[in-house]
């Protein structure tokens, strides 16, 4: 089977999985539905001449700085690509796991994981470049006469969005990565997600030492530059590219360990 | 075998405590839990904590209680792994009462394990050099356990109602951990949120001006417990296994 028809299976794969539908639901539609209600009342306050009100944030940051919160879409797209080709069926209907059919029809494992890699980078990529941008529109839009112009809003969070879009998708191949070596979802989604919210354990490492800068969640989030912001964080590009060196050294350590086990 | 409550409890501890998944998920969250304990207690001047040990170990439950929630959901979704549900319900016909059954034993595998968590925090964070204990914090601490066994029947409850290990952690660590945060700017009426109330229990101050008391941040969280097992148990009684 060539690349380009395992390419074609796993996007009919991934597109037809229940879960997988609605991490894209989740990541599109929280995103989108949290920065409404965020902008929206952002307004009112500016409206009703609340002074407090961006003391946190500005109309610009509004909308946008829920990226980092988006991540969960792609976070469990990237798990249960992967997963759900280990997860068991019933006893009455066979008992057997997916992967199993997967890999008599790819038998080269490497066409397999790469075809793999290569949708879910398409896949994420996509829910990133269609979410990000509209988010911001939203953002703006709703925030009205309080709204910045579309000028505007392209220099200041041009690039910024761009590279929220190439977060998303990193993220995802490296949840991706880990899952095809611990082959369940539980360990890698408690792990990716827990780290996403207030009790991040990586940004707490930061404030320990400055090695954890090289982190790639860390290196990438100069890219994005909503997240907890520190002092010795990346610049974009270099941190553009530690986070994609994570990914693909993490994805080259799966591939060994994916071509050299039992299914 | 009667369907004794006891000897429900008895059998469904056995399933529970016998699961690989428990043990590594008591393990990693009590190993885990002092880690970090030892970390915010060593690292206290560049992460701003006291020399107390208490604060060091009360700032360990946000992250500890993710163990809590896995262990809740492990009580009841690992059941529709397979089909063991079938053998189970042949057992125990009673829905409501397999319900309680495997809440209560949980709660009983819970519980130690939060001691030993605090503890062991506690402890961890005192044998850092410049740490001390002087049995400050005591309500808060116990509050603490209280909440990490309570936030794990939050799991076991979403558990019920999806039949579905991942989609369960999914839903609950996003309704715990990422939900309060993003709504915070919106509005206020997150301090009613099951977790954002719970956290009251065992903060020794709160988070924003308007949270609720932790006698208030209690009540709310087992209101919404309450909530959400009675939907589970209606569910659990009305569904085909």
């Amino acid at each position: 089977m060539t690349l380009g028809n395992a390419i074609a299976a796993e996007l009919r794969k991934l597109l037809t999985l229940p879960s997988a539908l609605l991490a894209l639901a989740l990541g599109a539609l929280s995103t989108l539905g949290f920065a409404a209600m965020t902008a929206s009342s952002l307004r009112d306050r500016l409206d009703s001449g609340d002074s407090s009100a961006l003391a946190y944030t500005t109309t610009m940051e509004t909308g946008f700085n829920l990226i980092p919160m988006g991540t969960i879409g792609t976070v469990v797209l990237g798990v249960v690509i992967i997963s759900s080709e280990y997860a068991a069926n019933r006893k009455d209907a066979g008992g057997g796991r997916q992967i199993l059919a997967s890999l008599t029809c790819v038998p080269r494992r490497g066409v397999l994981l790469a075809a793999k890699t290569i949708v879910l980078i398409l896949v994420s990529g996509v829910l990133g470049a269609v979410t990000i941008p509209a988010t911001i529109a939203l953002s703006q839009f709703l925030l009205g006469a309080h709204g910045n112009s579309p000028s505007a809003v392209v220099a200041a969070l041009g690039w910024r969005a761009v590279g929220g879009v190439v977060y998303w998708v990193l993220i995802s191949v490296i949840a991706f990565a880990v899952t095809v070596l611990t082959r369940s979802g539980i360990v890698p989604l408690i792990a990716f997600i827990a780290n996403l919210t207030l009790v991040s354990v990586t940004f707490m490492l930061t404030k320990l030492t400055p090695l954890a800068n090289y982190l790639p969640d860390v290196a990438g989030a100069g890219m994005v530059g909503v997240f907890h912001l520190t002092d010795g964080m990346l610049d974009p590009l270099p941190g553009g590219l530690v986070m994609t060196a994570w990914a693909a050294g993490l994805l080259a350590i799966a591939a060994r360990v994916f071509a050299r086990r039992d299914g | 075998m009667t369907n004794d409550f006891r000897n429900v409890v008895a059998a469904e501890l056995i399933k529970l405590r016998t699961l690989p998944a428990t043990l590594i998920t008591i393990a990693v969250t009590v190993a885990g839990a002092t880690t970090l304990a030892v970390t915010f207690a060593g690292g206290r001047h560049q992460l701003g904590g006291s020399a107390s040990s208490a604060e060091a170990a009360l700032r360990v439950v946000e992250y500890g209680q993710i163990g809590f929630i896995l262990l809740g959901i492990l009580a009841f979704a690992t059941e529709y792994g397979g089909s063991q549900i079938r053998a189970t319900l042949t057992a125990v016909p009673g829905r409501t009462l397999l319900m309680a059954g495997k809440a209560a034993a949980y709660v009983l595998i819970a519980a130690p394990t939060a001691l030993l968590t605090l503890a062991l925090s506690l402890l961890g964070a005192r044998l850092v050099p410049g740490m001390s204990w002087t049995g400050e914090h005591v309500g808060a601490l116990v509050g603490a356990g209280a909440y990490l066994v309570l936030v794990g029947l939050l799991g076991y409850a979403v558990a019920a109602l999806v039949r579905d290990l991942i989609a369960a952690l999914v839903a609950t660590l996003a309704l715990v951990l990422v939900l309060p945060p993003v709504l915070a700017g919106v509005t206020t009426l997150t301090r009613y949120l099951p977790s954002h109330a719970g956290t009251r229990m065992y903060e020794l101050a709160p988070a924003l001006p308007e949270d609720l008391t932790p006698v208030q941040g209690a009540v709310t969280l087992t209101a919404w417990l309450v909530l959400a097992l009675v939907t589970g148990v209606a569910l659990f009684a009305k569904r085909d296994a």
